[in-house]
């Protein structure tokens, strides 16, 4: 009884039909500059192995995640507990506890799975938790939403140690630690930071990355090694 | 049977209206103070005689609906519940002797714009506040909340005052 049953999905499916095509040039753009930037990694990559060498059985090697993409049909952005809904689902090889990432940044985490859809639990949610990094100084944080203070573009980081050289703009993005998703994926911007003396952290406002309005296109992470990972966790 | 065919109208237009129309509007920020609820009118216009039993039935199918589409399940469904029952609270109110004939639906048209304006502003206001009482599920920010509550009954009046001048066919 969540709405990413058959009829309430298809119904959610056929409102997509109708108007992905207003928004068919900017999902464009998006996805031929992140066509650009793949080029550019591809090209320019520094490690390159030549076939004197041969690859071992290094972790380095493996292919560790597959991108499926997927189209979001539904996506809210008002409430409290607000939830996305994707168009691809058991049969497709998408399970719950895996990450969804747009074209910019992160988007949330997969939550219920149907035969061909899913819903989907985004960052813009209430019980909502992940551990961000700040990139320049490798610094660790906690991400959270807070519905009344938030809106759907903006989040806090909070827990951050208040000795970081923190400056504004700068890049919060994901760890990978959690096997949900991969590393250096963006999660948002720093857009504020206020001190807190009492508990000796910094709480920073961040400007996330992808917008949840206009949220069209996503691809769904699938990490082959996430069960080795929660083993770890487990324990 | 004139009366479920049309209710049954109702139903699927409020719901279409409501889920794919209002809840994918989108302006920017300020997206908080445009969540208005226009499901209620389906429960709040039902006939002066209409039975507690059938309205409870006409709020738990509209809620239920509701909260499968949004992926709240029971939240819409218990505060419409409660609106359902608190109904006759708000009808006392707009209707002292002078009643009106039995038999009529309650609308815009028949209720005249005072007591529209009386009778469903007070219940849209009423749902507004405490379905966003209940979803935040704490008193942070009360001050915001009241004023998100009246902003978006305004808007919800007036964009049901515009569907019922597009629907209702005047005498």
């Amino acid at each position: 009884m969540n709405s990413s049953n058959a009829v309430s999905a298809s119904l959610f499916n056929l409102k997509y039909g109708v108007i992905s095509y207003f928004k068919l040039r900017e999902v464009n753009q998006d996805l031929l500059e992140e066509n650009a930037l793949l080029k550019d990694q591809l090209l320019n990559q520094e490690l390159k192995v030549g076939k004197r060498y041969v690859k071992l059985k290094d972790s380095l090697y493996y292919k560790n995640y597959k991108f499926i993409e997927a189209k979001i049909i539904n996506s809210q952005f008002k409430f409290v507990e607000n939830n996305l809904l994707i168009n691809k689902g058991k049969l497709n090889g998408v399970s719950s506890k895996m990450g969804l990432i747009g074209t910019k940044g992160v988007y949330g985490i997969i939550d219920n799975v149907s035969d061909h859809y899913a819903s989907v639990r985004p960052l813009i949610h209430e019980k909502f938790g992940l551990t961000v990094v700040h990139q320049k100084t490798n610094t660790w944080g906690d991400f959270k939403w807070i519905p009344g203070k938030n809106n759907f573009r903006t989040a806090y980081v909070e827990n951050v140690p208040i000795y970081t050289e923190i400056n504004l703009m700068d890049i919060f993005s994901t760890t990978g630690s959690d096997g949900i998703f991969p590393e250096n994926i963006k999660v948002g911007r720093a857009i504020k930071i206020k001190e807190n003396k009492e508990q000796q952290t910094l709480k920073i406002t961040i400007e996330l990355e992808e917008d949840f309005s206009s949220a069209r296109v996503g691809f769904v992470v699938k990490n082959f090694m996430s069960e080795e990972i929660n083993e770890h966790y487990r324990k | 049977m004139n009366n479920q065919f049309q209710n049954v109208f109702w139903f699927i237009g409020i719901l279409i209206f409501q889920l794919f129309i209002i809840d994918a509007i989108d302006i920017g920020v300020y997206s908080i103070y445009f969540t208005p609820i226009i499901f209620s009118f389906f429960i709040l216009k039902q006939r002066l005689e209409t039975s507690i039993f059938k309205l409870l039935l006409f709020a738990f199918l509209m809620g239920m609906t509701i909260d499968i589409f949004r992926n709240t399940l029971g939240l819409n469904t218990s505060v419409l519940l409660l609106l359902a029952i608190l109904r006759s609270k708000f009808l006392v109110i707009i209707s002292s002797k002078d009643e009106f004939e039995s038999g009529l639906e309650l609308n815009l048209f028949t209720l005249g714009l005072g007591r529209y304006i009386i009778y469903f502003g007070l219940s849209i206001l009423f749902h507004h506040f405490l379905f966003f009482l209940v979803e935040q599920f704490s008193f942070v920010n009360i001050l915001t909340l009241m004023f998100r509550s009246l902003v978006n009954t305004v808007f919800a009046l007036l964009l049901l005052a515009l569907f019922q001048y597009a629907i209702i066919p005047k005498k």
